[in-house]
């Protein structure tokens, strides 16, 4: 279902923008929040996953710099397959990194992304991109698929609907019966969204959008994450000749 | 090509699949079970020390064990402030932490 998909060359020039942007927003957001402290042994090692050993915080500035290039790259130069693909390679080797040093959701996703491109740099301007499939583009599809579905069932099997989790997370900002009812919303968001995109691609971008801008404000810091969704949301916008 | 990225495909469900069913594993678990962490960390003179501000801003700390963690942090970086008192009311859990040098781990006795 994936794997044989045709793709629409500027919906895939859209996608390789937007994650490049998401690049560029992880490490600014990682700036302000001070995970440079981590590095120079201030702060506590948050989600250091201890496989290897912490690095000093001079490998955290070049680790930095490889992921901003590469977003930059993507965002400004998505047209040109010789800069896609090089993107893609340096910011998957630096993205396996820095999960290595602090693993998060948002990290792991940006790799996978970065990863499945490349196996197969995309290059939109080949003039039979729209007739052939991308199986590695419909690996990056498939991707949302398992996040929204498996992000719903452990939600489903840890009790997040009755909304107490919500309540703890938000520090008490917010009512149980507010908590509990945004919770079975982003539940059904989470299983719905795929399904959207899939028989409706831009009511299910619409969708995306609309419940990563309302996770990102509830919960700052997470920006990265959901332009990675918006971006692979993307890929669901039909080809005139993609198969079904 | 193809067969790569079916295969890739299939070990990724299979490891959601373990990580849904094995706690602990990274997955895609997102703040579906968050705790109540009460918890008081005091120094030496009864001042109370918020241990976020030794964490990346908008960290999420949704687990006990690794607010634990972070506490034996804290008492290590700041030595000259201890000994501790460490509580966790709901857990009925009151400790000393760094009353000597490496004695930093909140251990629980049950």
């Amino acid at each position: 279902m994936f794997l044989a998909e045709r793709f629409d060359a500027r919906a895939v020039t859209w996608f390789l923008r937007v994650f490049g942007l998401a690049l560029v927003v992880d490490v600014a957001t990682e700036l302000m929040t001070g995970v440079w402290q981590v590095h120079t042994g201030n702060f506590y090692p948050w989600r250091h996953l201890g496989i290897v050993p912490l690095y000093p915080a001079t490998v955290l500035a070049i680790e930095w710099t490889l992921r901003v290039s590469a977003g930059l790259a993507l965002l400004l130069g998505a047209r040109q397959p010789k800069v896609v693909a090089a993107a893609v390679r340096v910011g998957a080797l630096a993205l396996f990194a820095a999960v290595l040093q602090r693993y998060s959701n948002h990290g792991a996703l940006l790799f996978l992304i970065a990863l499945y491109l490349t196996i197969a740099p995309p290059d939109v301007t080949a003039k039979t991109f729209d007739d052939l499939p991308h199986p590695a583009l419909g690996l990056v599809r498939a991707q949302l698929v398992i996040v929204y579905v498996f992000s719903a069932l452990n939600k489903l099997t840890h009790g997040f609907s009755s909304g107490h989790s919500l309540m703890n997370l938000l520090g008490g900002r917010m009512a149980l019966g507010p908590a509990r009812t945004l919770s079975w919303l982003a539940l059904a968001a989470e299983l719905a969204a795929p399904l959207v995109l899939l028989r409706w691609p831009r009511a299910g971008l619409a969708l995306v959008v609309a419940m990563h801008l309302g996770f990102s404000l509830l919960l700052p810091g997470i920006a990265s994450f959901g332009l990675a969704m918006i971006a692979m949301a993307l890929l669901f916008s039909r080809s005139p000749r993609r198969t079904l | 090509m193809r067969s790569l990225c079916r295969a890739l495909l299939v070990m990724n469900v299979l490891y959601c699949l373990l990580a849904a069913a094995q706690e602990g594993l990274p997955g895609w678990h997102m703040f579906e079970s968050v705790e109540t962490i009460d918890h008081e960390l005091r120094d030496r003179d009864g001042a109370v020390i918020d241990v976020r501000a030794w964490l990346p801003r908008g960290a999420h700390v949704v687990e006990r064990s690794e607010l634990r963690r972070i506490v034996a942090f804290v008492c290590a970086k700041e030595r000259a402030r201890g000994p501790f008192t460490y509580q966790e009311p709901s857990q009925g859990l009151s400790v000393t932490l760094g009353a000597r040098p490496g004695e930093c781990r909140v251990h629980v006795s049950r």
